[in-house]
């Protein structure tokens, strides 16, 4: 099992250094979860910034808050879609590969994990710069209008937030994945080794 | 399971394309028997079914009538993952146009149908190099397909297909893409093998060359086996 996934996960590595239809969704992913950890982490702070405003218009400042996770969620999704188009072209790309891959006796099952898996790594990569990228940018802001002194308070939650927006990216690239490899392992074996 | 001389059976096989509406017969009732050892060569033009048939006696298409034993086991409603098991075990596949990994090296394009079975890791890599020296290729171990000929990569599609010491090597016009010295090579090396493993080989061509080297030829013209003649004195073709 252990040694399946890392089979897997080599060869996996391997098309994702030499694909580079990937760098497309893999910096969509990340625009989509850097927007999501900039809004997350503000928002503690937009909520308290904005409370002499909801005071004085009768205005509700997680309102603000919830239209701004709303946009980085948008951005998280086109970065999904986008993985979906990336994954149909590259599965598109490699019927001859599964159709070898499963004429030689490698199951359906395995040839699915590894285009998802492969998929997964689109998120992770995708993923982890747009953390970075996120922080950098929420730590930047904070500095500049509120001083250093408010950091520690925003960047508390970084952990949690950076671990949802982790899990958020590589779900969003494998769910999007599934249905281009769903057709092209599901396809008749001949038709994939004898495309053209 | 080998106790059966043969280790092919084809019997009364029909195979039917459905192409909107019109039934088009790409095979007619053709019946054949591969015995143990065989390098048979299927001969015919283009359109004759010689691939078809290769395909069906590989599993990897199902016959519309009709039926094919694989070492005495019918593939006939053998479910997908039965047959993805018995492909694994008992066959190997040679291709026009190579159909190697182009993000593998010549050493793990050899060890791909056997990378996720239970088979330690060195085992594997000693095996696939060893194959790769038998063909010639033993100082091209980490080259990628890029990097390599045509012949150099039909080498490395030969050993792909015998790294699981399959009972019969599939192999569909293996020397259409080589030009006449590089196709006479490979040829030359699959005979070898044949005969040092006694693996059986098929081989679907149009090529006349592959008939200096085949213990029998099959002529398959629209569907149909037209004739055969036993090409050599002694081959496992003969009945003993």
């Amino acid at each position: 099992m252990f040694r399946s996934l890392g089979v897997m996960a080599s060869i996996a590595a391997r098309y994702l250094r030499r694909e580079r239809r990937a760098v497309l969704a893999i910096s969509t992913i990340a625009t989509g979860i850097a927007l999501l950890l900039v809004s997350s982490l503000l928002s503690t702070i937009i909520i308290d910034q904005s409370r002499f405003l909801a005071i004085a218009y009768s205005f509700d400042a997680a309102q603000l808050v919830r239209a701004a996770t709303a946009l980085s969620l948008v951005a998280v999704l086109v970065g999904a879609a986008e993985t979906g188009v990336v994954m149909s072209r590259v599965v598109l790309s490699r019927i001859k590969s599964v159709g070898v891959m499963r004429a030689t006796g490698i199951g359906n099952s395995r040839v699915f994990s590894l285009f998802l898996l492969e998929a997964a790594f689109y998120g992770i990569i995708g993923g982890a710069i747009g953390i970075m990228v996120g922080a950098g940018i929420a730590t930047a802001s904070v500095i500049v209008s509120l001083g250093s002194g408010a950091l520690t308070a925003v960047l508390s939650p970084l952990p949690l937030v950076a671990a949802e927006g982790l899990g958020l990216s590589v779900l969003v690239s494998v769910l999007a994945a599934i249905f281009p490899t769903a057709k092209a392992v599901y396809m008749r074996i001949i038709s994939a080794i004898y495309y053209e | 399971m080998e106790s059966s001389e043969f280790v092919a059976e084809v019997e009364g096989v029909w195979k039917v394309y459905i192409t909107r509406g019109a039934s088009i017969p790409a095979l007619r009732g053709v019946s054949l028997r591969i015995r143990r050892g065989e390098f048979l060569c299927i001969m015919g033009p283009s359109g004759s079914g010689k691939t078809t048939l290769l395909n069906l006696i590989g599993g990897l298409d199902s016959t519309s009538k009709g039926r094919i034993l694989i070492d005495g086991i019918d593939l006939t409603g053998l479910s997908t993952s039965e047959l993805s098991r018995l492909r694994h075990s008992l066959m190997g596949y040679i291709f026009q146009s190579f159909n190697l990994i182009s993000v593998l090296n010549a050493v793990e394009n050899v060890e791909l149908p056997l990378i996720f079975d239970p088979i330690e890791g060195e085992e594997l890599r000693t095996r696939a190099k060893a194959l790769l020296e038998r063909v010639g290729l033993g100082h091209r171990l980490t080259h990628r397909p890029s990097e390599l000929s045509g012949g150099e990569q039909q080498r490395v599609a030969v050993s792909r297909a015998l790294i699981s010491n399959p009972h019969i090597v599939l192999a569909d016009e293996p020397t259409a893409n080589l030009d006449g010295k590089t196709g006479r090579e490979i040829l030359e090396l699959m005979k070898k093998l044949n005969r040092e493993d006694k693996v059986s080989f098929i081989i679907a061509t149009h090529d006349r060359r592959v008939t200096e080297f085949a213990d029998r030829v099959v002529n398959l013209i629209d569907g149909e086996v037209v004739g055969e003649e036993i090409v050599k004195e002694g081959s496992p073709a003969l009945n003993k």
